[in-house]
Protein backbone atom coordinates (compact mmCIF):
# COMPACT_ATOMS: atom_id res chain seq x y z
CA UNK A 1 0.00 0.00 0.00
CA UNK A 2 1.39 3.36 -0.98
CA UNK A 3 1.79 6.20 1.47
CA UNK A 4 1.40 9.89 0.75
CA UNK A 5 2.42 12.61 3.18
CA UNK A 6 1.18 16.14 2.70
CA UNK A 7 2.88 19.07 4.43
CA UNK A 8 0.52 22.03 4.70
CA UNK A 9 1.85 25.44 5.67
CA UNK A 10 -1.22 27.60 5.05
CA UNK A 11 -4.41 28.15 6.96
CA UNK A 12 -7.88 27.78 5.48
CA UNK A 13 -9.66 30.33 3.23
CA UNK A 14 -6.85 32.89 2.60
CA UNK A 15 -5.20 30.50 0.19
CA UNK A 16 -6.79 27.57 -1.57
CA UNK A 17 -3.92 25.34 -0.47
CA UNK A 18 -5.93 23.65 2.30
CA UNK A 19 -8.75 22.84 -0.13
CA UNK A 20 -6.39 21.35 -2.68
CA UNK A 21 -4.53 19.38 -0.03
CA UNK A 22 -7.81 17.89 1.18
CA UNK A 23 -8.95 17.19 -2.36
CA UNK A 24 -5.78 15.26 -3.11
CA UNK A 25 -6.08 13.47 0.25
CA UNK A 26 -9.63 12.41 -0.56
CA UNK A 27 -8.69 10.99 -3.97
CA UNK A 28 -5.69 9.18 -2.50
CA UNK A 29 -7.78 7.71 0.34
CA UNK A 30 -10.33 6.50 -2.23
CA UNK A 31 -7.52 4.75 -4.09
CA UNK A 32 -6.56 2.98 -0.87
CA UNK A 33 -3.46 4.99 -0.03
CA UNK A 34 -2.39 5.76 3.50
CA UNK A 35 -2.51 9.54 3.72
CA UNK A 36 -0.78 11.66 6.36
CA UNK A 37 -1.41 15.38 6.73
CA UNK A 38 1.19 17.32 8.71
CA UNK A 39 0.24 20.87 9.66
CA UNK A 40 2.93 23.52 10.09
CA UNK A 41 2.97 27.33 10.49
CA UNK A 42 -0.53 28.60 9.68
CA UNK A 43 -1.60 25.11 8.62
CA UNK A 44 -2.35 24.48 12.31
CA UNK A 45 -5.51 26.59 11.93
CA UNK A 46 -7.10 23.98 9.63
CA UNK A 47 -8.54 21.68 12.37
CA UNK A 48 -10.08 24.53 14.39
CA UNK A 49 -13.65 23.77 15.46
CA UNK A 50 -16.53 26.15 14.86
CA UNK A 51 -15.64 27.26 11.33
CA UNK A 52 -18.58 29.01 9.63
CA UNK A 53 -17.45 29.99 6.14
CA UNK A 54 -20.25 32.04 4.62
CA UNK A 55 -19.71 31.38 0.93
CA UNK A 56 -16.67 29.14 0.79
CA UNK A 57 -16.59 25.36 1.23
CA UNK A 58 -16.20 24.56 4.93
CA UNK A 59 -12.68 23.22 5.51
CA UNK A 60 -13.48 21.87 9.00
CA UNK A 61 -16.36 19.74 7.69
CA UNK A 62 -14.23 18.34 4.88
CA UNK A 63 -11.40 17.54 7.28
CA UNK A 64 -13.75 15.72 9.67
CA UNK A 65 -15.12 13.62 6.78
CA UNK A 66 -11.59 12.67 5.66
CA UNK A 67 -10.50 11.79 9.19
CA UNK A 68 -13.49 9.44 9.14
CA UNK A 69 -12.09 7.88 5.97
CA UNK A 70 -8.69 7.33 7.64
CA UNK A 71 -6.77 10.55 7.12
CA UNK A 72 -3.97 10.91 9.73
CA UNK A 73 -3.66 14.49 10.93
CA UNK A 74 -0.91 15.89 13.13
CA UNK A 75 0.18 19.44 13.91
CA UNK A 76 3.47 20.88 15.14
CA UNK A 77 3.25 21.89 18.79
CA UNK A 78 5.57 24.91 18.37
CA UNK A 79 3.27 26.42 15.74
CA UNK A 80 0.05 25.36 17.46
CA UNK A 81 1.14 26.72 20.84
CA UNK A 82 2.18 30.03 19.28
CA UNK A 83 -1.29 30.37 17.79
CA UNK A 84 -3.06 29.55 21.02
CA UNK A 85 -4.23 25.99 20.50
CA UNK A 86 -2.26 24.12 23.16
CA UNK A 87 -4.19 23.84 26.41
CA UNK A 88 -1.96 21.79 28.67
CA UNK A 89 1.03 19.55 29.13
CA UNK A 90 1.74 16.65 26.82
CA UNK A 91 -0.12 13.43 27.74
CA UNK A 92 2.57 10.83 28.18
CA UNK A 93 0.52 7.81 27.05
CA UNK A 94 -0.47 9.32 23.74
CA UNK A 95 2.33 11.92 23.37
CA UNK A 96 -0.38 14.39 22.32
CA UNK A 97 -0.95 17.93 23.59
CA UNK A 98 -4.57 18.58 24.60
CA UNK A 99 -6.80 21.01 22.72
CA UNK A 100 -10.55 21.39 22.90
CA UNK A 101 -10.32 23.71 19.89
CA UNK A 102 -9.33 20.92 17.52
CA UNK A 103 -11.66 18.51 15.72
CA UNK A 104 -11.49 14.93 16.96
CA UNK A 105 -8.82 12.92 15.21
CA UNK A 106 -6.48 15.87 14.64
CA UNK A 107 -3.60 15.82 17.09
CA UNK A 108 -1.02 18.32 18.27
CA UNK A 109 2.24 16.39 18.53
CA UNK A 110 5.64 17.59 17.34
CA UNK A 111 7.77 18.26 14.31
CA UNK A 112 9.51 14.88 14.93
CA UNK A 113 6.49 13.19 13.39
CA UNK A 114 7.02 14.87 10.05
CA UNK A 115 10.43 13.33 9.25
CA UNK A 116 9.20 10.03 10.67
CA UNK A 117 6.27 10.13 8.24
CA UNK A 118 8.50 11.23 5.38
CA UNK A 119 10.78 8.25 5.86
CA UNK A 120 7.84 5.92 5.38
CA UNK A 121 6.23 7.71 2.44
CA UNK A 122 6.35 7.07 -1.27
CA UNK A 123 5.66 10.73 -1.94
CA UNK A 124 5.76 13.99 -0.02
CA UNK A 125 3.83 17.02 -1.30
CA UNK A 126 4.22 20.48 0.16
CA UNK A 127 1.54 23.17 0.06
CA UNK A 128 2.48 26.62 1.18
CA UNK A 129 3.40 30.07 0.17
CA UNK B 1 8.47 1.28 -2.66
CA UNK B 2 10.86 4.22 -2.42
CA UNK B 3 11.27 5.73 1.02
CA UNK B 4 12.70 9.17 1.65
CA UNK B 5 16.27 9.11 2.94
CA UNK B 6 17.07 12.73 2.26
CA UNK B 7 15.31 16.06 2.13
CA UNK B 8 16.07 19.37 0.50
CA UNK B 9 14.72 22.40 2.29
CA UNK B 10 14.47 25.42 0.03
CA UNK B 11 13.99 28.79 1.66
CA UNK B 12 12.81 31.63 -0.56
CA UNK B 13 11.64 34.12 2.02
CA UNK B 14 13.24 36.99 3.88
CA UNK B 15 14.12 36.39 7.52
CA UNK B 16 12.04 38.27 10.15
CA UNK B 17 9.48 39.26 7.52
CA UNK B 18 8.23 35.68 7.38
CA UNK B 19 8.16 32.91 9.98
CA UNK B 20 9.07 30.32 7.41
CA UNK B 21 12.81 30.96 7.57
CA UNK B 22 12.85 30.04 11.26
CA UNK B 23 10.35 27.26 10.56
CA UNK B 24 12.47 25.88 7.75
CA UNK B 25 15.65 25.74 9.86
CA UNK B 26 13.68 24.16 12.73
CA UNK B 27 12.39 21.46 10.36
CA UNK B 28 15.87 20.91 8.92
CA UNK B 29 17.19 20.15 12.41
CA UNK B 30 14.28 17.83 13.16
CA UNK B 31 14.83 15.91 9.91
CA UNK B 32 18.57 15.60 10.50
CA UNK B 33 18.07 14.44 14.10
CA UNK B 34 15.71 11.76 12.77
CA UNK B 35 18.45 10.51 10.43
CA UNK B 36 17.21 12.03 7.20
CA UNK B 37 20.05 13.66 5.32
CA UNK B 38 18.93 17.27 5.18
CA UNK B 39 20.35 20.18 3.21
CA UNK B 40 19.16 23.76 3.10
CA UNK B 41 19.21 25.83 -0.08
CA UNK B 42 18.66 29.59 0.11
CA UNK B 43 17.03 30.80 -3.08
CA UNK B 44 15.46 34.09 -4.19
CA UNK B 45 14.87 36.31 -1.15
CA UNK B 46 16.05 33.45 1.06
CA UNK B 47 19.65 34.48 0.39
CA UNK B 48 19.16 37.46 2.72
CA UNK B 49 18.89 34.99 5.64
CA UNK B 50 22.61 34.26 5.50
CA UNK B 51 23.82 37.83 5.72
CA UNK B 52 26.34 38.74 8.40
CA UNK B 53 25.67 41.33 11.04
CA UNK B 54 22.00 40.69 11.76
CA UNK B 55 20.99 42.54 14.92
CA UNK B 56 17.64 41.10 15.76
CA UNK B 57 17.61 42.05 19.46
CA UNK B 58 15.31 45.01 18.82
CA UNK B 59 12.75 42.72 17.21
CA UNK B 60 12.71 40.29 20.16
CA UNK B 61 13.11 37.61 17.51
CA UNK B 62 15.74 34.86 17.37
CA UNK B 63 18.78 35.83 15.31
CA UNK B 64 18.56 33.83 12.08
CA UNK B 65 22.26 34.38 11.31
CA UNK B 66 23.26 32.66 14.55
CA UNK B 67 20.76 29.84 14.02
CA UNK B 68 22.63 28.70 10.93
CA UNK B 69 25.49 27.69 13.20
CA UNK B 70 23.18 25.32 15.09
CA UNK B 71 22.69 23.38 11.87
CA UNK B 72 26.36 22.38 11.78
CA UNK B 73 27.84 19.95 11.31
CA UNK B 74 25.15 17.71 9.87
CA UNK B 75 23.06 20.08 7.77
CA UNK B 76 24.90 21.91 5.01
CA UNK B 77 23.65 25.26 3.77
CA UNK B 78 23.89 26.38 0.14
CA UNK B 79 23.22 29.81 -1.31
CA UNK B 80 22.09 30.30 -4.90
CA UNK B 81 24.56 32.49 -6.72
CA UNK B 82 22.16 33.99 -9.27
CA UNK B 83 19.82 35.06 -6.45
CA UNK B 84 22.77 36.84 -4.81
CA UNK B 85 23.71 38.58 -8.06
CA UNK B 86 20.14 39.75 -8.62
CA UNK B 87 20.11 41.28 -5.15
CA UNK B 88 23.58 42.79 -5.33
CA UNK B 89 24.95 40.65 -2.50
CA UNK B 90 28.67 39.87 -2.51
CA UNK B 91 30.09 36.68 -0.99
CA UNK B 92 31.85 38.53 1.82
CA UNK B 93 28.52 39.83 3.12
CA UNK B 94 27.40 36.29 3.93
CA UNK B 95 28.37 34.12 6.90
CA UNK B 96 31.42 31.99 6.22
CA UNK B 97 29.79 28.59 6.60
CA UNK B 98 27.52 28.66 3.55
CA UNK B 99 28.55 27.42 0.13
CA UNK B 100 27.63 29.44 -2.96
CA UNK B 101 26.29 27.33 -5.82
CA UNK B 102 25.33 27.99 -9.42
CA UNK B 103 22.38 26.52 -11.30
CA UNK B 104 24.05 23.30 -12.44
CA UNK B 105 25.11 22.46 -8.90
CA UNK B 106 21.65 23.37 -7.62
CA UNK B 107 20.12 20.85 -10.00
CA UNK B 108 22.66 18.22 -9.03
CA UNK B 109 21.88 18.70 -5.33
CA UNK B 110 18.15 18.41 -5.96
CA UNK B 111 18.71 15.20 -7.90
CA UNK B 112 21.06 13.74 -5.31
CA UNK B 113 19.29 14.71 -2.09
CA UNK B 114 15.77 15.52 -3.18
CA UNK B 115 13.87 12.42 -2.08
CA UNK B 116 11.59 15.03 -0.58
CA UNK B 117 11.76 18.70 -1.52
CA UNK B 118 10.20 21.28 0.76
CA UNK B 119 9.95 24.84 -0.41
CA UNK B 120 9.17 27.54 2.10
CA UNK C 1 40.26 1.22 29.71
CA UNK C 2 38.36 4.45 29.31
CA UNK C 3 40.25 7.57 28.42
CA UNK C 4 38.86 11.05 28.91
CA UNK C 5 39.42 12.60 25.52
CA UNK C 6 38.87 16.10 26.83
CA UNK C 7 41.64 15.56 29.39
CA UNK C 8 43.86 14.08 26.72
CA UNK C 9 43.53 17.17 24.60
CA UNK C 10 44.05 19.68 27.36
CA UNK C 11 46.79 18.01 29.40
CA UNK C 12 49.80 20.22 29.52
CA UNK C 13 52.98 19.39 31.33
CA UNK C 14 54.11 22.99 31.10
CA UNK C 15 53.32 25.60 33.68
CA UNK C 16 49.88 27.22 33.62
CA UNK C 17 49.33 29.39 30.57
CA UNK C 18 49.70 33.07 31.35
CA UNK C 19 46.56 35.17 31.01
CA UNK C 20 48.19 37.36 28.39
CA UNK C 21 48.46 34.48 25.96
CA UNK C 22 44.85 33.36 26.24
CA UNK C 23 42.99 33.60 22.96
CA UNK C 24 39.52 33.32 24.46
CA UNK C 25 38.43 34.61 27.85
CA UNK C 26 34.67 34.43 27.56
CA UNK C 27 31.73 33.20 25.51
CA UNK C 28 28.27 34.59 25.02
CA UNK C 29 25.47 32.14 24.31
CA UNK C 30 23.56 33.55 21.35
CA UNK C 31 20.76 31.17 20.38
CA UNK C 32 19.32 27.81 21.29
CA UNK C 33 17.20 25.34 19.34
CA UNK C 34 15.81 21.96 20.34
CA UNK C 35 18.09 18.98 19.86
CA UNK C 36 15.85 16.13 18.95
CA UNK C 37 18.46 13.44 19.60
CA UNK C 38 17.52 13.54 23.28
CA UNK C 39 14.04 14.64 24.25
CA UNK C 40 14.05 17.98 26.03
CA UNK C 41 17.68 18.74 25.23
CA UNK C 42 18.98 21.75 23.36
CA UNK C 43 21.62 22.66 20.85
CA UNK C 44 23.15 26.10 21.10
CA UNK C 45 25.50 28.53 19.45
CA UNK C 46 27.90 30.74 21.39
CA UNK C 47 30.25 33.51 20.34
CA UNK C 48 33.84 33.69 21.58
CA UNK C 49 35.46 37.05 22.23
CA UNK C 50 38.09 36.34 19.52
CA UNK C 51 38.43 35.06 16.00
CA UNK C 52 39.54 31.44 16.06
CA UNK C 53 41.02 31.02 12.58
CA UNK C 54 44.53 30.51 14.00
CA UNK C 55 43.62 27.47 16.08
CA UNK C 56 41.23 25.50 13.85
CA UNK C 57 43.94 23.51 12.08
CA UNK C 58 45.84 22.91 15.30
CA UNK C 59 42.76 21.60 17.08
CA UNK C 60 42.32 19.23 14.12
CA UNK C 61 45.92 18.06 14.35
CA UNK C 62 45.76 17.63 18.12
CA UNK C 63 42.60 15.53 18.13
CA UNK C 64 42.38 11.74 17.78
CA UNK C 65 41.44 11.38 14.09
CA UNK C 66 38.52 9.11 14.88
CA UNK C 67 36.65 11.85 16.73
CA UNK C 68 37.37 14.92 14.63
CA UNK C 69 36.38 16.24 11.22
CA UNK C 70 37.88 19.27 9.54
CA UNK C 71 35.80 21.23 7.04
CA UNK C 72 38.51 22.99 5.10
CA UNK C 73 36.21 25.17 3.02
CA UNK C 74 34.38 26.60 6.01
CA UNK C 75 37.56 26.50 8.15
CA UNK C 76 35.70 24.78 10.95
CA UNK C 77 36.46 21.72 13.05
CA UNK C 78 33.94 19.36 14.66
CA UNK C 79 34.79 17.28 17.71
CA UNK C 80 32.75 14.29 18.81
CA UNK C 81 33.50 14.51 22.51
CA UNK C 82 31.68 14.83 25.84
CA UNK C 83 28.77 12.90 24.31
CA UNK C 84 27.91 15.61 21.79
CA UNK C 85 29.14 17.36 18.67
CA UNK C 86 31.10 20.55 19.19
CA UNK C 87 31.87 22.62 16.10
CA UNK C 88 34.41 25.41 16.33
CA UNK C 89 34.20 28.04 13.59
CA UNK C 90 36.90 30.46 12.52
CA UNK C 91 34.57 33.40 13.14
CA UNK C 92 34.55 32.53 16.84
CA UNK C 93 31.17 30.85 16.82
CA UNK C 94 30.80 27.52 18.65
CA UNK C 95 27.94 25.15 17.81
CA UNK C 96 27.09 22.43 20.36
CA UNK C 97 24.43 19.71 20.23
CA UNK C 98 22.79 17.41 22.78
CA UNK C 99 23.00 19.61 25.87
CA UNK C 100 20.71 19.36 28.88
CA UNK C 101 20.22 23.05 29.60
CA UNK C 102 21.98 26.40 29.75
CA UNK C 103 23.85 25.48 32.94
CA UNK C 104 25.39 22.51 31.22
CA UNK C 105 26.06 24.71 28.19
CA UNK C 106 28.25 26.98 30.31
CA UNK C 107 30.16 24.00 31.71
CA UNK C 108 30.81 22.71 28.21
CA UNK C 109 31.97 26.13 27.05
CA UNK C 110 34.54 26.22 29.87
CA UNK C 111 35.99 23.01 28.49
CA UNK C 112 35.92 24.35 24.94
CA UNK C 113 37.77 27.43 26.17
CA UNK C 114 40.54 25.20 27.54
CA UNK C 115 40.82 23.31 24.25
CA UNK C 116 41.05 26.56 22.30
CA UNK C 117 43.57 28.19 24.61
CA UNK C 118 45.76 25.07 24.70
CA UNK C 119 45.73 25.04 20.91
CA UNK C 120 46.63 28.74 20.88
CA UNK C 121 49.61 28.04 23.13
CA UNK C 122 50.74 25.48 20.56
CA UNK C 123 50.18 27.99 17.79
CA UNK C 124 52.41 30.49 19.54
CA UNK C 125 55.02 27.78 20.00
CA UNK C 126 54.90 25.98 16.64
CA UNK C 127 53.27 28.49 14.30
CA UNK C 128 50.81 27.68 11.53
CA UNK C 129 50.80 23.98 10.56
CA UNK C 130 52.10 23.06 7.13
CA UNK C 131 49.54 21.90 4.53
CA UNK C 132 51.39 18.59 4.21
CA UNK C 133 50.96 17.93 7.95
CA UNK C 134 47.24 18.51 7.62
CA UNK C 135 46.99 16.26 4.58
CA UNK C 136 48.89 13.51 6.38
CA UNK C 137 46.48 13.56 9.30
CA UNK C 138 43.47 13.74 7.00
CA UNK C 139 44.63 10.54 5.34
CA UNK C 140 45.48 8.93 8.70
CA UNK C 141 43.81 5.60 9.16
CA UNK C 142 44.39 2.87 11.69
CA UNK C 143 46.36 1.03 8.99
CA UNK C 144 49.03 3.76 8.91
CA UNK C 145 49.52 3.31 12.64
CA UNK C 146 49.34 -0.48 12.42
CA UNK C 147 52.12 -0.54 9.83
CA UNK C 148 54.47 1.06 12.38
CA UNK C 149 53.61 -1.33 15.23
CA UNK C 150 55.52 -4.59 15.85
CA UNK C 151 52.56 -6.59 14.44
CA UNK C 152 53.29 -9.49 16.76
CA UNK C 153 49.93 -9.43 18.59
CA UNK C 154 51.80 -9.87 21.88
CA UNK C 155 48.82 -8.35 23.81
CA UNK C 156 51.12 -6.44 26.20
CA UNK C 157 49.05 -3.32 25.39
CA UNK C 158 45.91 -4.98 26.74
CA UNK C 159 44.40 -5.61 23.30
CA UNK C 160 44.16 -8.87 21.38
CA UNK C 161 45.88 -7.61 18.26
CA UNK C 162 48.04 -4.74 17.09
CA UNK C 163 45.26 -3.74 14.71
CA UNK C 164 42.81 -3.51 17.63
CA UNK C 165 45.19 -1.17 19.45
CA UNK C 166 45.66 0.93 16.31
CA UNK C 167 41.90 1.29 15.82
CA UNK C 168 41.24 2.14 19.46
CA UNK C 169 44.07 4.68 19.58
CA UNK C 170 42.59 6.46 16.59
CA UNK C 171 39.29 6.82 18.44
CA UNK C 172 41.11 8.23 21.45
CA UNK C 173 40.32 5.16 23.54
CA UNK C 174 43.88 3.99 24.12
CA UNK C 175 47.41 5.40 24.18
CA UNK C 176 50.29 4.32 21.95
CA UNK C 177 52.53 4.17 25.03
CA UNK C 178 50.56 1.04 25.93
CA UNK C 179 52.64 -0.72 23.27
CA UNK C 180 55.64 -1.21 25.53
CA UNK C 181 57.66 -3.28 22.98
CA UNK C 182 57.97 -0.10 20.86
CA UNK C 183 60.47 1.19 23.41
CA UNK C 184 62.82 -1.76 22.71
CA UNK C 185 65.90 -1.08 20.60
CA UNK C 186 64.67 -3.81 18.24
CA UNK C 187 61.77 -1.57 17.19
CA UNK C 188 63.75 1.67 17.05
CA UNK C 189 62.99 2.11 13.34
CA UNK C 190 59.27 1.43 13.92
CA UNK C 191 59.14 4.09 16.61
CA UNK C 192 60.90 6.62 14.41
CA UNK C 193 58.54 5.87 11.53
CA UNK C 194 55.56 6.21 13.85
CA UNK C 195 56.74 9.59 15.12
CA UNK C 196 57.21 10.79 11.55
CA UNK C 197 53.79 9.50 10.48
CA UNK C 198 51.96 11.15 13.36
CA UNK C 199 53.71 14.50 13.53
CA UNK C 200 54.34 16.44 16.76
CA UNK C 201 50.70 17.14 17.64
CA UNK C 202 49.19 13.70 17.08
CA UNK C 203 52.21 12.09 18.71
CA UNK C 204 51.22 13.80 21.93
CA UNK C 205 47.47 13.32 21.54
CA UNK C 206 47.73 9.63 20.75
CA UNK C 207 49.91 9.19 23.81
CA UNK C 208 53.15 8.11 22.24
CA UNK C 209 55.16 9.59 25.06
CA UNK C 210 58.67 10.98 24.81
Amino acid sequence: MKTLTIYLLEGPYTYQDADIALQISEKALQKGYTVNLFLYLDGVHVPKTGQKAAKFPNVEDRLVKLIGLGLNVKACVRCAAARGYVEGERREETRVFPSRQYVEGAYITSIYDFPDWMKRSDKVIVFGE
Amino acid sequence: MRMAKSVVIIITKVPYGHESVYGGLYTAIACSDRNLLAIVILLDDGVYSAMKGQASENLSYPCIEDLFYTLAPNVKVYVHEQSMVERGIERDRLIEIVEVIEDKRLLALLREHGDAIIKY
Amino acid sequence: MEIDIYKLMTETKQKKIETSSLLVTRFEIKETMPCFTTHGYIRFVAQADSQLDKVIEIIFLKSPPGIVTYAQQENAVTLRILNRLITIFSSGKIGVTNTKDLNEAHEILDKVKDIINEAYADYLKFGKPKPEDIEAVRKMSWIEIYKCLPQTNCQKCGYQTCSALAMTVLQGGAKLAQCTPLKDLKYHANLARLRKTLGPFLEKTLGLGS
